[in-house]
Order: structure tokens, then sequence, then C-alpha cells
């Protein structure tokens, strides 16, 4: 059996925590484009892997996080009209960390139908209003992390996730959903 | 034992809960691990030197300009076609071809121009004759 060189191991082992750290966040930005959780998973994935060729080519990528939600946010803008969303832009083989999520547990009929109605909400809203809601509410980050995150100001962060939930509220009322069960 | 009584929940924590759960179901879970391609993935090519695109795809672009000027040129007939024999000029019927053998010693040169009739062409005719009689043809 091939044995993996100490030097390329520690490698992957360093890739591997810079995925633990960034891939959630990658995935918040390209989920707030598509409201797609697999397309998502699909454009972080497709990032991180752009990434690692920099890194086999020897290319120094100093700011990895800045690189990959740039890389990310072109993906999923690129997503609609490239090849990429039919095929992919790698033969399957390579993409051995993807795997979808598996299907949601069985809920019942009436959570699920409200899930439904947020996510139609949720989509009638801009990509700026759904990149904060799922910051704040997906990965649970604070104020100051979405601000570092979006290079914006805490004040600026405040704002827009009020008028995001206002939207979110009224337009909710507006199709008149009830009580989460 | 004892309950734990909720207190009714205003609308915007209901709100909150609703989001935070929906967002949650949407997450992957367990969240995928990354894993390296087994191979090493090699990049295309890049070209040696951009310079050298930028000079070739300026050469190309000079010769498409030469070729179309070239092209339009010769469609013109402003350069004559390699191959083909220059033209005969005609000024007032005096006729001048390369082939005209010019002052031969002891020779006279007589020219005609000859009309043909049907055709409506002309062409010229040369004559030879030796300085004291009569003409050779």
């Amino acid at each position: 059996m091939k044995s993996i060189p100490p030097a390329d191991e520690a490698r992957r082992a360093d890739f591997e925590a810079l995925y633990q750290r960034h891939s959630r966040e990658v995935w918040a930005l390209a989920y707030a484009r598509w409201t797609n959780a697999d397309t998502a998973m699909d454009i972080t994935q497709e990032a991180f892997l752009r990434l690692w060729k920099q890194w086999e080519a020897g290319e120094t990528v100093l700011q990895p996080r800045a690189w990959l939600l740039r890389v990310a946010r072109n993906l999923a803008e690129d997503h609609a009209k490239s090849a990429f969303r039919r095929n992919g832009t790698h033969p399957p083989q390579t993409m051995n960390g993807v795997q979808a999520h598996d299907p949601l547990p069985l809920e019942s009929l009436e959570r699920e139908e409200t899930f439904g109605q947020l996510r139609e909400v949720l989509n009638q809203l801009p990509t700026a209003d759904r990149e904060i809601l799922t910051l704040r509410y997906a990965l649970e980050y604070n104020t100051t992390e979405i601000a570092d995150l979006l290079s914006i100001n805490a004040t600026a962060v405040h704002m827009r996730l009020s008028r995001a939930r206002q939207r979110v509220a009224e337009r909710l009322k507006a199709q008149g959903v009830g009580q989460l069960p | 034992m004892s309950h734990l009584v909720r207190p009714p929940t205003p609308p915007d924590d209901d709100l909150d809960g609703r989001l935070r759960a929906f967002y949650r179901a949407e997450m992957p879970d367990p969240w995928p691990s990354w894993q390296a391609p087994a191979s090493r993935v090699t990049l295309p090519a890049r070209p040696t030197s951009r310079r050298k695109g930028f000079w070739g795809s300026r050469l190309a672009l000079a010769a498409s300009v030469a070729l179309l000027l070239g092209g339009s040129l010769f469609l013109s007939g402003a350069v004559p076609a390699l191959g083909t024999k220059p033209p005969i000029k005609l000024h007032g019927g005096d006729a001048i071809h390369p082939k005209d053998p010019g002052e031969i010693p002891g020779m006279r040169q007589i020219r005609e121009l000859i009309v043909d009739p049907k055709e409506g062409t002309t062409f010229d005719k040369l004559i030879l004759t030796p300085d004291d009689g009569a003409p050779i043809k």
C-alpha cells in the first residue's frame, strides 16, 4: 500500500482544519443565494477543491477565508448559467468529500408546510437579507462575527437584520402562517 | 414532579424560533468532511510567457490585415497577377510589344495599323525592309 509522505499528510491535515473552520460560512453564503442546501454544498465543495488545487500547484493564498468567500460568491452567481450546474467542473471521483445530507426526518405535515412557506418568503427577499439571516440563524453568528464576514459595521448589521426580520414577519403574516408546531 | 410552564412567547421570539428551526433543518447534518482528491490534481499548462501570447496575437492581426489588403488589391487589378504577360499598350494605334526588335542596322521598320472590321479590334503590323529595297513580310 502506498504511504502518504509526512509533508503531504500535514498539508492535508492543515487543509482539513481550514475546511472545518470556514466551510459553513461558505455554505451559508451560497445557500443565501439559492436557498437550496444541496446546491450550496456543491458550491462549497467546488470552492474548496479549487483552493486545494492552488495548494497543490504550490501557489500561496494569503487570505484563504476571503479567497473562499469570493470564489463561492462567483460560483453561486455563475451557477445558473454554467455547465457546473449540470455536470460540475470535475469528474465525480475527485469529489470524494461530497455527500448530500440525508433527507429531512419525517416531520409533521404542518411543520413541512410551514417551512415551505418560510422558504417561499425567503426566496422573495433580496440576497443581502438572506445572507444576514443565514449567518444569524444557521450559523448562530453574533453581530461582530457577521460584521467581520460581510465587511460592514455593527450598526449596519443590526439595521439589516432588523429589516430582514421585519420583511419576513410581514410576508408570513400576509400568508396567514400560524404558529410553528 | 415539577412542570415548567412556558410564558406565552411574543411574536418576535416565535419568528426567531421559526427561522432557527428552518435553517437548522436546512444545514447538512452531519457536516460532510473534506477528503482531498486521491491523485495530485494537475492544472492545465499555462502559456510560458504572456508577452509571447501578446506578440503572437498582434502578429496574427497584422498578417490578417495584410492578407485582406493584398486580396482587395489583387481583385481590383491594381497588382498584375503572377504568370501573366504584361498588357500591350495601345496609344493611338501605336502598339508597343515587348518583343519589338528595336533598331536593326541596315533595316527599316514600317508599322501599319490593321483594323479588324468584324471584331472591331486593332493590332500592329511590323514590316521590316532593307534600307535599299523591297519590303520583307
